[in-house]
């Protein structure tokens, strides 16, 4: 990537699990490239992964005939990911954040994420839908964090 | 996903292999639930191949080990590192599973009189 240089991409996806695995494939390329090591990669990964997770389940129900869009910008200091979907939003309660019960199923899809981004944040003001933000910052990239370009 | 079973020394050995999201963990689930059915004293899951794991996959284990309690039964996980521990150590899960390093020592823990 040259110096300043912010590349963009964006999949539409089938709100279905089987397209999961295609999601994880393009976007561990994707942070390959912006210089991310291997362990970082395996945490966006499964960040994101989480993320789509949840608004198959919760947001869709399982339904698979939705879409959801997975849009990744790619800065020399970081990898910024936004999931977009067109179905009802969150509650917003179920969002903060929460001590975890390891033993108890369910509910730990959240926690990852928050463990394995720098920044989550939500956009509900879409009128259909929510667009969630997920930021990673590359180490040792240099620059303060949570500059904006 | 694959899942591979095999009987070591009266226990259960799973090995699951590749990756494992919320598309494939339902097949993990059936696989693991039908052990604890038909009450399987000890069973050791091989996450030496894992490529990639979440916490549906974690949930499913989580599920196990909750039942697997419920008759004194012995659930081991051996070979994970990497991805396969990532989750369980996000997830604060690692200090509730018993690891081991290999089959042959989770074999061990699984005759041993505390646990036999």
């Amino acid at each position: 990537m040259a110096a300043g240089q912010v590349d963009e991409f964006k999949l539409e996806l089938p709100s279905d699990p089987r397209y999961l695995a295609m999601m994880r494939a393009v976007v561990a390329a994707a942070a390959e490239a912006a210089g991310f090591d291997e362990e970082e990669r395996r945490r966006i990964v499964l960040g994101l992964c989480e993320a789509a997770s949840n608004v198959i389940e919760h947001c869709y129900g399982r339904d698979p005939s939705c879409r959801f869009e997975v849009r990744c910008r790619l800065h020399p200091d970081r990898l910024e990911i936004f999931l977009r979907d067109y179905g009802p939003k969150p509650d917003v309660d179920r969002l903060k954040e929460r001590e975890i019960e390891p033993l108890r199923p369910g509910g730990l899809g959240l926690h990852v994420i928050r463990e394995t981004m720098d920044e989550v944040e939500y956009d509900l003001s879409h009128a259909v839908g929510t667009e969630m933000r997920m930021v990673k910052y590359r180490p040792h990239a240099g620059g303060a964090r949570g500059g904006t370009e | 996903m694959r899942v591979e079973q095999r009987t070591v020394n009266g226990a259960q050995v799973l090995a699951v292999s590749g990756e494992v999201d919320m598309h494939n963990s339902p097949a993990l689930r059936t696989e693991l639930l039908d052990l604890v059915e038909r009450r399987t004293k000890a069973i050791l899951v091989d996450l030496s191949d894992i490529e990639y794991i979440d916490s549906s996959g974690v949930a499913t284990f989580v599920e196990c080990l909750r039942e697997i309690g419920t008759y004194g039964g012995f659930l081991g996980i051996f070979g994970a590192t990497g991805a396969a521990m990532d989750v369980f150590e996000i997830a604060r899960l690692d200090q509730v599973f018993r690891f081991f390093p290999d089959e042959g020592t989770a074999l061990q823990a699984a005759a041993a009189p505390e646990n036999a």
